[in-house]
């Protein structure tokens, strides 16, 4: 059974279709890249996923139960956590009550002292910092801090939204550094990006979103030698 | 013109402003978290009224116990308000509008239903306390004093609450990112209703306070909620420390242009002081800039 799979869903913003019949799945501790351009989909296939937006037709099975009617605040309790775009920290928080956010909904809640000790051993920049407010953060040091807040739910899928949005090279190849981390410690990974070149680089798998239609998915290997995706997204 | 009269004034205006405070921080509360103004709030300030003056002035039960009654009630009205008239707007686009008409739609029910069953008479309330200090040749009466202590100790626990417990955490996290707080767990739907029972409690203890002071009639929330509204802005909108320090500088401000001007200028002064502020400071002395 894999850990997630989404099956022929439909989502709308009003009366637009964002998304039409799409499918994906993916499986423990796997690293799956959904790519595509801008406006193709991306986060709103996310946010279906999460409950925020909730699809008009289809199922999401987690663990083999359907959580597509769900409400949001209910999903991080089964293991899904949500990096979402933007990073979409509580910027009047400190670094620790964010953390503690992280941990809010989930079992985890009852060993967040550990856990805090944890991820703050994985970004030690947090823990120099842990007072400090999350809106005072540099760019990269945001992503982290969701990125830990994530990781303090304990969760099985850790879905990332544009990881590398608006970071300079050096910090993305830390972030992608700690998706690996995270994911040979047993997390499944979730990774949208519009950065094709970078998601490939990192999962065993990838779908390729254009218009709100699924119109690829295969082992990351094909992807790269595919010809029209190498021309469209990876600028060769 | 005497020093005392300066600090009995000034002393004076730290007191009515803590009760701005007080009331003020009910508002901002329910604007931070739910990003919507409740005009129905004056209204439960004036059912709290009522309630300490018929379980207290009228029925006789001790102060504490009448004060402690008119909290617990107007924070259940307060969230059968919500879950009745407000819920089902905050999922709805245009709700920043809908709840000002249905929030209006309350206080003029309420206002009407209250002026209905008691009639528009002044009810007045003895003081919790009798007595007056005199320290240094300025009077204060205890009752005042009590006011203070009592804004004291309720804003400092809200305070402890909001930073220190899982569930203020929770209800900063929904004012800040309502989306995010979603996805981490966060209810917010029971945040909103709680924020506004809350919010309302606050209300009806600083009415309890008050009703000794000023008497109890349909039409007293009117007066607290634009001055209300005054505090929030001045103080930022959203922000609790905003409400409180904004309410003590209105109440100082007010007290001290009495002293230059008769009492039925203490409104023009207040909102004069208003549009002075927000001339130089739109976001409110402590509210954060808005950039977009």
């Amino acid at each position: 059974m894999p850990l997630l799979s989404v099956e022929r869903i439909s989502s709308y913003y009003g009366d637009a279709r964002a998304l039409v019949d799409i499918s994906l799945e993916i499986e423990e501790q796997e690293i799956v890249a959904v790519i595509g351009p801008n406006g193709a989909g991306k986060t709103t296939m996310l946010r279906t996923i999460s409950g925020l937006i909730r699809p008009r037709s289809g199922a999401i099975l987690f663990r083999g139960t359907a959580i597509e009617r769900m409400p949001a605040h209910h999903l991080i309790r089964l293991g899904i956590a949500h990096v979402p775009e933007g990073r979409r920290l509580f910027p009047q928080m400190t670094i620790r009550e964010n953390l503690l956010m992280g941990a809010y909904g989930a079992p985890s809640w009852r060993e967040r002292g550990t856990l805090i000790e944890e991820v703050c051993d994985l970004f030690p920049r947090l823990k120099e910092r842990i007072g400090q407010l999350a809106g005072t953060l540099s760019g990269g040091e945001r992503q982290m801090l969701a990125t830990a807040r994530a990781l303090m739910a304990r969760p099985l899928l850790l879905m990332l939204d544009e990881p590398s949005l608006g970071l300079a090279p050096k910090v993305v190849e830390t972030i992608l550094a700690i998706i690996q981390d995270i994911n040979a410690r047993g997390v499944a990974v979730l990774l949208v990006e519009q950065n094709a070149q970078l998601a490939l680089k990192v999962a065993a798998r990838a779908y390729l979103l254009e218009t709100g239609v699924m119109v690829k998915s295969g082992r990351t290997a094909d992807f790269l030698t595919d010809e029209s995706v190498r021309r469209s997204y990876l600028g060769v | 013109m005497p020093i005392q009269l300066v600090v009995a004034q000034i002393v004076n205006g730290i007191i009515v402003g803590s009760m701005y405070a007080l009331f003020a921080s009910g508002l901002t509360l329910i604007w931070g978290t739910m990003k919507m103004l409740n005009f129905a709030h004056g209204e439960f300030f004036m059912l709290g009224g009522y309630l300490v003056f018929f379980c207290y002035a009228v029925l006789g039960i001790n102060p504490a116990l009448s004060t402690l009654i008119a909290v617990v009630a107007i924070f259940l009205l307060g969230v059968v308000v919500e879950r009745v008239v407000i819920h089902h707007l905050l999922s709805h686009p245009v709700w920043q509008l809908t709840t000002i008409i249905a929030t209006l739609g309350v206080s003029i029910f309420l206002q009407n239903l209250a002026l209905h069953v008691w009639g528009p008479e002044f009810h007045n309330v003895p003081y919790f306390v009798e007595g007056v200090l005199n320290l240094f040749g300025i009077r204060i009466a205890y009752q005042r004093l009590l006011i203070l202590g009592v804004s004291c100790v309720s804003i400092a626990a809200l305070w402890f609450v909001l930073k220190y417990t899982r569930l203020g955490l929770a209800l900063r996290a929904t004012a800040q990112d309502a989306d995010a707080a979603q996805l981490y767990g966060v209810n917010i739907l029971s945040i909103y209703t709680l924020t506004f029972g809350l919010s309302a409690g606050l209300a009806a203890l600083a009415a309890a306070m008050l009703a000794p002071i000023t008497a109890v009639n349909p039409y007293m929330g009117l007066s607290p909620l634009l001055k209300g509204f005054v505090v929030v802005i001045l103080g930022g909108l959203g922000s609790f420390a905003g409400a409180i320090l904004g309410g003590i500088l209105l109440g100082v401000v007010e007290s001290l242009g009495v002293l230059f001007s008769s009492t039925e200028w203490s409104d023009v002064i207040a909102f004069t002081f208003l549009v002075l502020v927000i001339w130089v400071r739109p976001w409110g002395l402590f509210g954060v800039e808005e950039r977009n």
